[in-house]
Order: C-alpha cells, then sequence, then structure tokens
C-alpha cells in the first residue's frame, strides 16, 4: 500500500518537531514569506492602450497610421504610406503638418528602394517653401549622408535632394551649423579631390571615366556648383551686391518705414538660431557662416585649393565632364573676386 | 567599348565588412573610400547627436556599424581619424543613460578594441569608463565595464608590472572611497580590488589600503565588502593559483601527437596541437620559476591596531547610527577578533562587549564564542578572559543544559584556555574536567579535549589523579611548570625561528651518514669543525641553485621522515595548514574528520586510516631513524644547537626541510610509543601549545566551536545517503547517453546511425515528403516487411 504508508508519513511529519541547534537560528516555517526584497519600481507587463479607435477613422488618426506604416519593413507598404500622405498635404495642409512628417519621412531618404526614395522626395516636393526652409538642416544631413553612402544610387539620388534643397531653400541651407563647410567637405570629398592641391599622385580619378561613373562625376560637379553659386552669391538675384539676403520682407526701406522691418515678425526660419540657446556647443565645422563674405574665407582658407586643383584636372578630360568642371571653375572664379569690390 | 573597370564598391552595396577588409591589406589605396565613410559616420553622428535615444538606422547601414567599422581601421589612418576616440568618450559620458543598449555596448567595445590597437592608452580608457562603471543605473552596462576594465588592467599587466597604471587606478579607488563615505559607488572600489588581489595582479599594500577605508566607511554593503576581504580573500587568491594549476595539467601531449599522427590532418588539430606545445613549454617555465611571494592581506595591514580599534568602535560599539544585521556584524566582530589574535593587539572593552553576547539563547552563539577564543592570546591578562571564560562555564555547562549547549560551552573554553591557559582556575578546572563522567558523549569527548589540553599546559591545576603519568612524571623531575603572564618563548614573535633547532638536529644526523658511509668514526669530534655541521660547500651552493628541486626530493634522500605507525596505535592528526591538503585528498568520513580535528586521541576510526597510511619501507626505516635522533640528542646540548640560526644563513631548501620537519615534530608527539622519548625532548616549542593544532594565524570558526556536539549525534539516514553520493555526479544519464559520453571521452566519434538521427531537420524534409508520396505498392512492401531492416526506434 504505497499510496497509504506516504499519506500516513504525510501525517507524521506535521507533528515532527524540528531539530534545534546551537548557535542556529530557528528554521523557518513551512508557510514562510520571503518579504526581505526591495523594489526601486513596480513594472507593470501591459496598460491599457491610450488610443481606443483600432481603426483609423478621421484623416489626423489616417495620417498617423500612415506615418507609423514608414517604417514597415515591405517597400511596398512604405511606398503606400508615402503616397497616402502625399494625397493628404495635397488635399488639406492644415491637416498634415510638416512638423509631423518631416522628421518621420527624412530617414526614408536613404531607402534601399529607390521608388520610395522617389516618393519621400515627392512629399518634400509637396510641402510647403517655408516649411522646407525651416527643416533644411535636419534634410541636409540626410543629403549629405546619402552623398557618401556606400550604395552608387543612394549617391545619386542624394544629389537631387540636394539640388531641390539648394532651390527651394538655399539661403537656409548654406547657412545652418555645418551646411557651408561640411557640404563643400563632403562634396569635395566625394569628387576625391580632398589634398589634390598638397600631392599631385598622377592618379587623376578621371582617368578612364565612362558610362554611369561618368554621369554620376557629372551630377556631383555639378551639384558642387550650385552650392557654391549659392554659398558665395554669385546667383545674385536674391542677394544684393554686399551679399546681405534679400529676404526682409520691407526691403528695400522706403520713407516712412525705414526700420519697420526690425520691429516686423521676422519671416524666415528660426531667427534667434544664432543664438544657439539649445545645441551643443559647436566646434568649427559645425559653425554657422551666415553671410558670404564668412562664407569666401572659410572657403577660401579650406578648399580654394583642391577645388582649383581638381577643375583643372577634370577640365582636361573634356566632353561633358569638362564642361561641367568649366562652368564650376567660372563659378568659383566669379564667387571669389566679388570680394573685392 | 572595353570592359568596364569595376569599382570597389559598386558589386555589393552596403558591405561595411568588405571594404573594412580591403582597407587592412592596403590602406592608402582605399583612402578616399575612407573619407567618404568617414564623412558619413560624422553626418550620422550629428543626426544622432539631435536625439542621442534613437539609433538611426537608416536603409541598410546604422551609426552602430559605422562606428564599429572605423574603430577596427582606426589604427590606418590616424591622422584622419585623430578626434575619433574623443567622440566616442564623449558620446559614451554624456550620454551612456540615454543609449540604445546595442549601440552603448558597441561605443564601449570600440574603445577596449582601440585601446587593443594601441591608438589609444589605457589611461585614457580607464578614465573613461571607470566614472561611468560607477554612475550608471544600467546592469548589464555596468557588468560589461567591470569586465572591460578588469580585462584591460590584465593585459596591461600581463607581461610586466604597469606600476604607473596599477598606482594611478589605486588612487582612484582610493579616492572614491575617502571622498564620499557614506556613498554605495564605493562597492565598486571593493570589487575591482578584490578580483585583481585574486588574481594576483594587485599584491602590494596600496591596495589593502583601500579595503581598510572600504572597511571604515558609513555603508554597509561596502563595509562587509573590505572586511570580507580581509576575511576570505587571501584564501580565494590561493584557491584560485590552485585552480589554474590544475587547468592546465589536463593536456595529455602524447595523447594528441599520437592523434594527429592516426587521425586526418587538419588545421584545427595543427592549431590544437601547437597550442598544447605551448602551453606544456610554458608550464616548464613556470616551474623554474621561483615561487611568488604573497603577503596575506592581514600582514600587509599598516597599524592594524588602530584599524582594529576604530573598527571595533564604529561598528560594533556605537551602533546608534547604523545598525548592521546580526551576520554582518559578526563578519566585523570575526575580523576585529582575527586582527587582535594575529598581531597580539589589546582592544580592552572587546571582552566586555562579547560579554554580554555569551548567552546560550543567543543567535549564532557559537560565532561569538569563536570570534572569543580568536581575540584571546596570551598577552590578555588572564583577569580579562576570567569573567567570560566563567559565565560560559555557568551559563553554557551545566547537567540541566542540552548536551550541545555544553559541548560547545566546554570546546569553546577549551579554545580560549589553549591560547591562554592562565584563564582558568583550578578550581573551575577541575569541576569542567568533571564532566568527562558525563552521560553524552559529546560533553565526555569535550571534557577529555580539557583535561587533554591542561595536562599539557598546567597539570599542577588539575586533581592529582588527574595528570596522567607524563604530566605526573614531568612534574616530578621538574617540568610541567605552567608559564606565568607575560612569558614567552624565544621561538616566539620576537626573531626567534620555530623549530631551529630540529633542523640543526636533522644536519647533524645527515653529517654523521655521511661519514659513515665514507667509512669514517661517525662521532669525529663535532665541536672542533665548529661551523660546517652539516653539508659540504658544494651541497650548500645546490641548495641555493635549485632549491625546489632539492626540496621535492628530500623525502627520498631523508633517512626517517614518514610518520611511524607501528599497527593498531593511533595518532592525532594535527589541524595545522600542512595538513588540511593532505586531508583533503585522503576521503575520510565526517566523524573521523571531526575527531582529527577536534584532538581526541581515543576515536576507533583512526585506526581505519592508519593502515592506508604506512608503508612498508617506512617502518623498515624508522626504527634507525630514531635511534639515531635519540643519539643525537643525548650528545648535543639542545642551546648550541640554536645557534644555527645566527652563524649561518639558511638556504630555501634549508627552510623547506624546516618545515617538513615541524610537520613531523607534531606528528610524532602525539604518538604514543615516543612515550619515553617526549620526557626527554624539549616539549613545547614555540607558540604551538598542545602540538601544532592550534597557530595563532588561523582562525577559529563557529563550525569548528560546536563541532564536538555533533559527535555523539548518530547520523540520518539522508545524511549517510548524501555523504555517501557526495563526489558522485547529480545529473543522472540515460544508458545510451552514458554510452555516448563514454565514447566522446575516449575521444572516438558517433556512429553512423547517431550521425543518421542528430540530421538537421532541413536536410530530412525532402526525404519524409517524398515518404508521403510512394506509390501504393512501396507502401504495401513496406508494411509487410513489418519494419524489418528499418531502424530501432522508428
Amino acid at each position: 500500500m504505497g499510496s497509504s504508508s506516504k499519506k500516513k508519513k504525510e501525517k507524521k511529519s506535521d507533528f515532527q518537531k524540528p531539530k534545534l541547534r546551537v548557535g542556529k537560528s530557528k528554521p523557518a516555517p513551512s508557510n514562510y514569506t520571503d518579504t526581505s526584497f526591495r523594489a526601486k519600481s513596480i513594472t507593470v507587463t501591459q496598460q491599457r492602450a491610450l488610443t481606443t479607435s483600432a481603426r483609423p477613422s478621421s484623416s489626423a488618426a489616417q495620417l498617423s497610421h500612415n506615418l507609423s506604416l514608414l517604417s514597415h519593413r515591405s517597400d511596398a507598404a512604405r511606398r503606400d504610406a508615402l503616397a497616402h500622405i502625399l494625397s493628404a498635404i495635397a488635399l488639406a495642409p492644415a491637416s498634415a503638418p510638416a512638423a509631423l512628417i518631416v522628421p518621420k519621412v527624412a530617414p526614408l531618404l536613404l531607402d534601399s528602394s529607390s521608388s520610395v526614395r522617389g516618393a519621400t522626395l515627392a512629399v518634400l516636393r509637396a510641402l510647403t517653401t517655408e516649411d522646407v526652409a525651416l527643416r533644411a538642416p535636419k534634410l541636409l544631413l540626410y543629403a549629405r549622408a546619402g552623398a557618401t553612402h556606400l550604395s552608387g544610387e543612394i549617391k545619386d539620388f542624394a544629389l537631387d535632394v540636394l539640388s531641390f534643397l539648394l532651390q527651394s531653400a538655399g539661403e537656409e541651407t548654406v547657412s545652418c551649423p555645418g551646411g557651408w563647410v561640411k557640404t563643400v567637405g563632403c562634396l569635395v570629398t566625394v569628387l576625391r579631390w580632398s589634398g589634390k592641391s598638397g600631392a599631385t599622385n598622377g592618379m587623376g580619378q578621371g582617368v578612364g571615366v565612362v558610362g554611369r561613373d561618368a554621369k554620376l562625376l557629372v551630377k556631383q560637379l555639378g551639384a558642387l556648383t550650385s552650392v557654391l553659386e549659392v554659398g558665395l552669391g554669385v546667383t545674385s538675384d536674391k542677394m544684393d551686391k554686399d551679399g546681405i539676403p534679400k529676404r526682409r520682407v520691407f526691403w528695400p526701406p522706403t520713407f516712412p518705414v525705414y526700420h519697420a522691418y526690425q520691429h516686423a515678425m521676422p519671416s524666415w526660419s528660426r531667427p534667434y538660431a544664432r543664438l544657439n540657446l539649445f545645441g551643443r556647443p559647436p566646434d568649427s565645422d559645425d559653425a554657422r557662416y551666415e553671410d558670404t563674405g564668412e562664407r569666401r574665407r572659410v572657403f577660401r582658407e579650406k578648399y580654394e585649393r583642391d577645388v582649383l586643383a581638381g577643375v583643372g584636372e577634370c577640365v582636361r578630360l573634356g566632353g561633358e565632364v569638362g564642361r561641367t568642371a568649366k562652368r564650376l571653375g567660372k563659378v568659383v572664379e566669379e564667387g571669389m573676386a566679388d570680394r573685392g569690390k | 567599348m572595353g570592359k568596364r573597370k569595376v569599382g570597389a564598391l559598386e558589386k555589393v552595396d552596403a558591405d561595411l565588412t568588405n571594404l573594412q577588409h580591403k582597407i587592412r591589406r592596403d590602406p592608402s589605396s582605399y583612402q578616399d573610400d575612407f573619407r567618404n565613410q568617414y564623412a558619413q559616420y560624422d553626418t550620422f553622428k550629428s543626426l544622432f547627436l539631435e536625439n542621442p535615444a534613437s539609433n538611426p538606422e537608416v536603409g541598410v547601414i546604422s551609426f552602430r556599424d559605422l562606428v564599429d567599422f572605423i574603430a577596427h581601421v582606426a589604427d590606418c589612418y590616424p591622422d584622419l581619424t585623430a578626434r575619433f576616440p574623443q567622440d566616442l568618450v564623449d558620446i559614451l559620458t554624456l550620454h551612456h543613460d540615454k543609449l540604445e543598449y546595442e549601440l552603448r555596448d558597441k561605443l564601449v567595445g570600440s574603445l577596449v578594441l582601440l585601446r587593443n590597437k594601441d591608438v589609444i592608452n589605457s589611461s585614457i580608457l580607464l578614465n573613461a569608463l571607470f566614472p561611468i562603471l560607477v554612475s550608471t543605473n544600467s546592469k548589464s552596462l555596468r557588468a560589461l565595464l567591470f569586465k572591460k576594465i578588469l580585462s584591460d588592467l590584465r593585459s596591461c599587466n600581463a607581461k610586466a608590472t604597469d606600476h604607473r597604471l596599477n598606482r594611478t587606478i589605486q588612487t582612484v579607488l582610493y579616492n572614491l572611497v575617502t571622498s564620499d563615505r557614506a556613498s554605495p559607488k564605493s562597492v565598486w572600489a571593493v570589487k575591482l580590488t578584490r578580483e585583481l588581489w585574486k588574481r594576483q595582479i594587485w599584491t602590494d599594500a596600496k591596495a589593502v589600503d583601500i579595503m581598510k577605508e572600504a572597511s571604515l566607511t558609513d555603508n554597509e554593503k561596502v563595509v562587509v565588502g573590505g572586511v570580507q576581504f580581509f576575511l576570505g580573500g587571501d584564501q580565494e587568491r590561493e584557491d584560485a593559483i590552485e585552480e589554474s594549476d590544475d587547468d592546465e595539467d589536463g593536456i595529455d601531449v602524447g595523447r594528441l601527437k599520437h592523434q594527429a599522427g592516426v587521425n586526418k590532418k587538419s588545421k584545427k588539430q595543427d592549431r590544437q596541437l601547437k597550442k598544447a606545445a605551448a602551453m606544456v613549454r610554458k608550464k616548464e617555465k613556470k616551474k623554474g620559476k621561483p615561487h611568488p611571494l604573497n603577503f596575506s592581506a592581514l600582514h600587509l595591514l599598516h597599524d592594524p591596531q588602530s584599524f582594529a580599534e576604530s573598527l571595533f568602535h564604529k561598528h560594533l560599539q556605537q551602533q546608534r547610527k547604523n545598525k548592521f544585521a546580526l551576520e554582518h556584524k559578526l563578519l566585523v566582530l570575526n575580523l576585529v577578533t582575527r586582527l587582535t589574535g594575529l598581531h597580539r593587539l589589546t582592544i580592552e572593552q572587546l571582552y566586555s562587549y562579547l560579554l554580554k553576547y555569551l548567552a546560550p539563547r543567543q543567535p549564532s552563539v557559537t560565532s561569538f564564542l569563536a570570534a572569543l577564543a580568536q581575540a584571546t592570546h596570551p598577552l590578555v591578562p588572564p583577569e580579562t578572559l576570567a569573567p567570560l571564560v566563567h559565565k560560559i562555564a555557568t551559563e553554557f555547562v551545566s547537567e540541566a543544559s542540552a548536551s550541545e549547549v555544553a559541548a560547545s560551552g566546554l570546546n569553546a573554553i577549551r579554545e580560549v584556555c589553549s591560547r591562554q591557559p592562565l584563564a582558568l582556575e583550578a578550581t573551575l578546572l577541575q569541576d569542567l574536567v568533571q564532566y568527562r563522567k558525563s552521560r553524552d558523549k559529546s560533553v565526555v569527548m569535550a571534557a577529555r579535549a580539557l583535561l587533554s589540553l591542561y595536562r599539557d599546559v598546567g597539570p599542577e591545576k588539575l586533581a592529582r589523579k588527574d595528570r596522567g603519568r607524563d604530566a605526573a612524571l614531568a612534574m616530578r623531575d621538574g617540568g610541567g611548570v605552567e608559564r606565568r603572564f607575560g612569558e614567552d618563548d624565544m621561538a616566539g614573535v620576537d626573531g626567534g625561528i620555530e623549530g631551529i633547532e630540529l633542523l640543526a638536529e636533522w644536519r647533524e644526523a645527515e653529517r654523521k651518514r655521511r661519514r659513515r658511509e665514507k667509512g669514517l668514526p661517525s662521532d669525529a669530534d663535532s665541536d672542533e669543525e665548529g661551523e660546517k655541521i652539516g653539508l659540504s660547500e658544494e651541497e650548500e651552493e645546490e641548495g641555493w641553485k635549485n632549491w625546489d628541486v632539492e626540496s621535492t626530493d628530500s623525502d627520498s634522500s631523508g633517512g626517517w621522515i614518514d610518520v611511524a605507525s607501528d599497527g593498531g596505535e593511533n595518532f592525532e592528526i594535527s589541524d595545522s595548514e600542512d595538513e588540511k591538503r593532505a586531508k583533503k585528498k585522503a576521503r575520510t568520513t565526517k566523524e573521523f574528520e571531526a575527531e582529527a580535528k577536534f584532538g581526541v586521541t581515543n576515536g576507533s576510526a583512526l585506526e581505519a586510516h592508519d593502515g592506508g597510511n604506512s608503508g612498508p619501507s617506512d617502518t623498515q626505516q624508522t626504527p634507525v631513524a630514531l635511534s639515531e635522533r635519540e643519539a643525537t640528542l643525548a650528545t648535543n646540548p639542545a642551546k648550541r644547537l640554536s645557534s644555527l640560526a645566527t652563524t649561518r644563513i639558511l638556504t630555501p631548501a634549508d627552510l623547506a626541510k624546516l618545515h617538513e620537519l615541524r610537520i613531523q615534530q607534531s606528528l610524532q608527539s602525539h604518538l604514543p610509543s615516543s612515550h619515553k622519548r617526549h620526557h626527554a625532548a624539549p616539549k613545547r616549542n614555540g607558540n604551538n601549545v598542545g602540538g601544532l593544532a592550534n597557530r595563532a594565524d588561523d582562525p577559529v570558526t563557529a563550525e569548528s566551536i560546536a563541532l564536538p556536539a555533533h559527535l555523539g549525534t548518530k547520523a540520518t539516514k539522508e545524511e549517510k545517503i548524501a555523504a555517501a553520493k557526495a563526489d558522485r555526479q547529480e545529473k543522472h544519464l540515460g544508458k545510451e547517453a552514458k554510452k555516448r559520453q563514454r565514447k566522446r571521452e575516449q575521444g572516438k566519434s558517433s556512429t553512423n546511425k547517431e550521425k543518421e538521427r542528430q540530421k538537421n531537420m532541413i536536410m530530412m524534409l525532402g526525404k519524409a515528403r517524398k515518404k508521403g508520396k510512394r506509390p501504393l505498392g512501396d507502401v504495401r512492401k513496406a508494411l509487410k516487411s513489418g519494419g524489418k531492416g528499418g531502424r530501432k526506434g522508428r
């Protein structure tokens, strides 16, 4: 009778006295609960979700739903979400604020699928110029990251983004922190011109450049040209002759309101950004160079010789590359010559 | 159009590993590619710094990958990446609490990598990591940082001790402990120091100083860490050394060589063989080196008196501010008493403090009893100890109290009195000795142990009939007089060498043996030879050269090495350090060990052990040796012999021999057969009152106090089973599994059947699928055969 003897033993064990020993603490009773632990915090594994509606119904909800889909792993889903966002902007720009959209959309500029990248740029194009100008520093970061990307397609695409930025918010792009030195430096690196003036290694990068490489090279040269155009104040439709941007509302001052613009609401983005109230302490590369004179000085110090050496080499190649390089050389010449006036 | 030259990175998109590989082979050609990637890293860093909590993972490349990539090739472009290490340090220091954990670990790993590539030096790395270790809240990060810091310190000290680095780190730790005495952050200083002590990287007084300061802080955790270091740090270190020695023994080079000859040749096997050979070479080299001289932490303490005093006052006496848990209090008490006993300190209040804890109802009273025994040394005034001993006698030892209590009390009194025999007055002693007539076995044994102690150290206190023959004879001869308070041996702490006369005797005996071998009269006057007693000059030099060899060989060269164990006679195993190892190896029952430790000489369990220990050769040699030794004792007065230390320099081999002789003496002194010799030989040597059993250096534990209480009790069935099973492995293995394990241990491969069974499921999927689509005819055939020829267990 196995079970009965077992039961007997169990019953007996209830009445057995625990053995006590000198110097040992009492054995804990069977129902002892250890309460000696302490917790700094209690984690509740599941909490009630704050968003009540499961199905996006309102346009705002739909937008947030689509924004969340932007990090979907499938290309098609991301592209569709972008299409939705684009249509939302087109239908009711007020209901689709750029402040929400741009931070989410911007990382997709470096997406591995070309259709997604294209759709992203389309979304950015749909935004108003002010919105883009306000967020130009951040978008510029992505453009730069793309320009040095390992993938050739993304490299190519990033130049499109850069030219879009320069078209819609050129002044902001070159004057934001790091927007001048780093952008030019990045393009110079990409063109393999850095340190060119110091040591001519004889291996021109143009040797045997044909096909896709040549196209990319032309595009890169073009991008550098347009950056320098804007930065050095060559296209002076937005500038006056002193290099002061012409964006102020009451410019030029007329008789009754000479100083009105100083009292009016600033119309450009982040008017107090130069005070750098919230950012990190800038180093020399991250500094802002807000007017053309400063930018010219920095360009002369850092890149002019490299660029000129590179231009010379590319001009010798001739063809499409040579033509673009020649234009670049002209822009540099004009921009730097402006300084004497 | 000619064949287009494919660019370095066009083939594979975003393949940083590929680029890394290429850069490593030819840094100058890929400099532009690296520049691109560095620019990308820079951009990503700006993106990341806008929101440090995120890990900018855009498309295929993440910030983490870029950091990893640059860290791997940073040594190829030192000028381009000059700012990179500082960037990493800044990010870690500023944002370590917000970072996503994978990126955080990568940053730490990259910094360590840069250190390993010598891009940055150790002090930069440690200065970056240590503040984070101390301040972070993340457990995993702390574990990682601790590991990295430790391994860096180890690698810096691997070839030669980097004193400068050690000193700076020690100073940092010291400042951490002393700057804010209430903060729990000092725990990291304690942990680091303990770990480095254990690995013998730090063995100096400065490390001990850190721990000393840690023990005097206000934070309980830190205090406990510091105290535990002093109590167990050295033991831990020894264990670690032993373990590392064991590890290297595991290689069988012969077998590996054989296997390399038999089995298929592979690179792996080649590597294994080379590694094993290197290991063996290293071991050989290690053998030639002298043993590292490690001082215990307790001996490296500067000014132990003030340390013990402040420990006692701060953590035990003034317990108003921070009340410690009892076990922690006991730890501190253990350290204080250990220091008191070891360095013979005088802390007056300690004994009155202990007085109130000496009651049977007090939890873990055995620890308090052990502490009292530990705190006793020959320089404690007997009048301070008397009330304590008296209290133990009245509270613990009575017929009314439980047998365990009485036995523990008696044992505690014995431990105290073995260190200061004057603590017990004659009447009380005679009372206590009466307990050997008690009914309970444990009490009897405890009382007997007390009796035998006093037969040795103070027979005149015992009643005449209790003295025994030896003690009575000694008293008649004028010996056996109890030492007065403050009287000390020459071979005490003050300059004497314990057992030096044994060495002199041995040298004399050796000399005689040599002379006899040469055919000279053995007793050619030793007085004339004066200085050159013992070994010849060449021997002397040998002793200095490869002394370790001699010390190991001396077992065979010495005449009378092993303990005589005439059949049926018992001896007491001493509890000295040297014995412990031997004990560990010889499997004995719990009872035997207990009796041996306790020092009771009538245990019948010892007899079984006796037989195993004695070889036939020993018994042949011993009589000769003994007679020789007696002869030398007769001719050479002890006083002249002890001048050995002052007339010549002892070689390491001499010291090793001395050590051996001391052990032997302690063993022989308990042989009943050597009773007669016992009277002639100087009875008490050094501070080993009652043999080497109780040395002042050894700690007294609560277990040793409670030991006699368990002697009388029979083991329960469970305990017996547990003892029998003790050295077997716990995990149950089936028949097949056992077989497989045995095969693997023999270095044999698995069977085909087994291989088939362990085949990856994916590989078998096709076959299984096919099985379902077999034509009906085949199925029928298979069914008919009834699994004949199929595999077992299908």
